[in-house]
């Protein structure tokens, strides 16, 4: 089902808050390295302050903007505003001194802060970076990257980028960066854009108009996937017979936890129906932390690439 | 007057201020507990940014208003005789809250008028962090200054965390930072002589290479402009931050039975104490941890005969009851952290997973007698 999110340079894992992204995407990011790929997993928080909630899933030490290495194949990076400001300068202002001066100056640090827009910038030039980095032999150091978008409704921020600093400031090289980055996250062939949702009547309305915000923008929804998706343990004649007992006895224990299942399995039809992707539907596990996160990836399993694909066959 | 009820609040306060993250039902909380005060006889206002557009329908709302919208009498007490109390509710619109500010603070209207005209006003909640956040602030005070509702319920702006909205002010303040307007400030030549002019020349060049050359130039004209209402806009957030740290004000964090909860909570409590504002408790929000007492499945099965399906059916009730049980149990022990961490006064309610109920305004007012008799 998600077979067309491997051969892409990034995926971009979008949802509201508290719908399971930060799991879904350490766990996209474990199971593509476990298929040989490498992987760069990269957290854009919208502060940089606190824990990073998506390094400890993986057990990644949190080193702020520097990639670490967290396994063979993984690596993971929180990107920053601050960090891609620095290489903005450096690489936008012609002279030497001039950078050296414009770096030293607090005020336009602090302006490149305080704006927002300024800082979806800061966000997506680093971004750019670590995605088009190569290495001595020229190939790319990050062939996958997965992105873990922050869970606000700035989600798409880095999206609508461009109209907003366009319009502010039409010309110089801002313009040029974010236009190059747009062309990055439009391109289908290169990015992927996956939708996290619940089984709830209000986090299906908010994935629903998250997808057509995504398609205003024309960012590449390649799939949605619906977490925790409660065990229906009924079949359509018992549910039909329970439900003939419960309208005569009353309410019992469990009817709860039925009505729930009930929202959610409307929840779904309701999802499916509304969206122009495939939706892959994820059980509810007990588990949490680092050990969900490897349970899920099994699910994924993305063909094996590289080193993992010939030892494969032999 | 039971310990474990918001009751007192709804009777007592001015103002409530609602905090929590983002999809937690903060929101409907804050509209069922306006419901419950008018009810109970206070002249009641919402406040809300952004709410799901179902709940707008079930309180009969238009979306984005310029003034509050009063709810109509024969819908808040539809199921008895009218009381005294009245609701309204105002889903208020950034752009027309900041309008109307800039249209109070400004010396002379044509002031207003270049300000509101400016090419770089239109992207200002771009440009500008916490936009949202500072107009619901400011409508908060303006209404508090105009003393036409007794009760005040304030749903803050969806956010990562619950305390964004109290951060707001500084943010907007770090943007107003003097560094920052010096950097975009009118050329004063007479006062500072040659090296400032140096120094102004040195950054307008680079910040011609950063940002385009015509930005600066612009900047310079909004700022300019906006400048004269920075001693206005510091003096409201100062007024208003004095009343939110009075004892009529209180903070409610809205919470949901998720792991993350607890440690929010207490970081929630800490920092409020921090700052010297009122905190008055949790509302655990969407949970089970009530019991309703209701019989087991198992007792079904008496009436299932020879039906297999229903015999199917009831086991199959059987499982979803102990998921219940397990869930109910999980949720009792975190009402029960959070009730452990509570400073003297604070209260810790659990508020009912109403489900799709909501659609209804009387899902409103059920949420809203839940809340109010704990």
């Amino acid at each position: 089902m998600l077979a067309a999110l491997w051969d892409k340079r990034t995926l971009l894992v979008s949802g509201k808050g508290g719908v399971g992204k930060t799991t879904l995407s350490a766990a996209l990011a474990v199971a593509a390295v476990r298929s040989g790929r490498t992987v760069l997993l990269a957290e854009l928080a919208p502060d940089e302050g606190g824990p990073s909630s998506l390094g400890a899933l993986v057990g990644a030490r949190d080193a702020g903007p520097k990639v670490t290495k967290v396994r063979p194949g993984l690596h993971f990076v929180r990107l920053a505003a601050s960090a891609g400001h620095r290489h903005f300068l450096q690489d936008s202002l012609p002279l030497r001194w001039l950078a050296e001066a414009a770096l030293r100056s607090r005020a336009l640090h602090r302006f490149l802060e305080a704006v927002p827009a300024l800082r979806e910038m800061g966000l997506l030039y680093q971004m750019l970076a670590l995605v088009r980095r190569t290495r001595p032999d020229g190939r790319f150091e990050f062939p996958l990257c997965i992105i873990d978008l922050p869970a606000t409704g700035h989600a798409l921020a880095m999206a609508a980028l461009p109209r907003t600093v366009l319009t502010v400031m039409p010309g110089g090289p801002i313009g040029r960066i974010v236009r190059e980055g747009l062309d990055l996250l439009q391109d289908p062939a290169r990015t992927a854009v996956l939708l996290t949702s619940l089984p709830e009547p209000l986090p299906v309305s908010e994935a629903l108009s998250l997808a057509s915000e995504l398609a205003r923008l024309e960012l590449p929804l390649a799939a949605a996937v619906l977490n925790r998706m409660p065990e229906d343990p009924f079949t359509p004649e018992s549910r039909a017979a329970l439900q003939r007992l419960l309208d005569t006895h009353g309410p019992h224990r469990g009817t709860r936890a039925m009505a729930q299942l009930e929202r959610a399995r409307a929840a779904q039809a309701r999802l499916a129906a509304g969206l122009h992707a495939p939706l892959l539907t994820l059980p509810e596990v007990s588990a949490t932390g680092p050990e969900l996160v490897e349970r899920l990836a099994d699910v994924f399993a993305p063909p094996l690439q590289g080193t993992a694909a010939r030892e494969a066959l032999l | 007057m039971s310990a474990r009820s918001l009751h007192p609040l709804l009777l007592d306060k001015r103002v409530l201020v609602l905090c929590g993250a983002g999809g937690v039902g903060k929101t409907t909380t804050a509209a069922a507990l306006g419901v419950a005060a008018a009810r109970a006889g206070r002249r009641v206002l919402v406040l809300t940014i952004d709410p799901a557009r179902r709940l707008a329908e079930a309180m009969g709302l238009p979306e984005n208003g310029p003034e509050p919208t009063p709810v109509p009498a024969e819908r808040l007490f539809a199921d008895g005789p009218p009381g005294p109390g009245q609701l309204d509710v105002w889903m208020l619109e950034p752009g027309i809250v900041f309008e109307r500010m800039i249209h109070r603070l400004a010396p002379t209207p044509e002031a207003a008028r270049a300000i509101i005209g400016h090419r770089i006003y239109d992207s200002l909640s771009e440009m500008v962090a916490g936009m949202q956040e500072y107009a619901a602030a400011e409508a908060l005070d303006d209404y508090l200054t105009r003393d036409r509702y007794e009760l005040i319920v304030l749903d803050t702006p969806p956010s990562r965390h619950a305390l964004d909205f109290l951060d707001a002010p500084g943010r907007l303040s770090r943007f107003l930072d003097e560094r920052i307007v010096s950097l975009f400030g009118p050329e004063e030549s007479s006062r500072r002589g040659r090296l400032w002019k140096g120094a102004q020349a040195l950054v307008g060049r680079v910040l011609d290479g950063v940002f385009g050359a015509g930005f600066v130039g612009e900047m310079r004209g909004f700022v300019g402009a906006f400048g004269g209402l920075f001693a206005g806009i510091r003096l409201h957030t100062e007024r208003l931050r004095a009343r939110l740290a009075s004892p009529d004000a209180a903070f409610l964090l809205v919470t949901s039975p998720e792991s993350a909860a607890l440690h929010e909570a207490a970081f929630f409590r800490d920092t409020l104490r921090e700052r010297g504002l009122p905190f008055a408790g949790y509302v655990l929000n969407r949970s089970w941890a009530r019991d309703d007492a209701l019989a087991s499945p198992e007792a079904l099965l008496e009436h299932v005969g020879d039906d297999t399906h229903a015999e199917h059916g009831v086991a199959a009730l059987s499982r979803l009851a102990a998921t219940e049980d397990a869930r109910a149990e999980s949720h009792r022990a975190l009402l029960a952290r959070l009730s452990e961490q509570l400073p003297t006064g604070a209260i810790a309610v659990a508020a009912p997973d109403a489900g799709a109920e909501l659609e209804e305004f009387s899902g409103l007012v059920r949420l809203g007698n839940a809340l109010a008799v704990g």
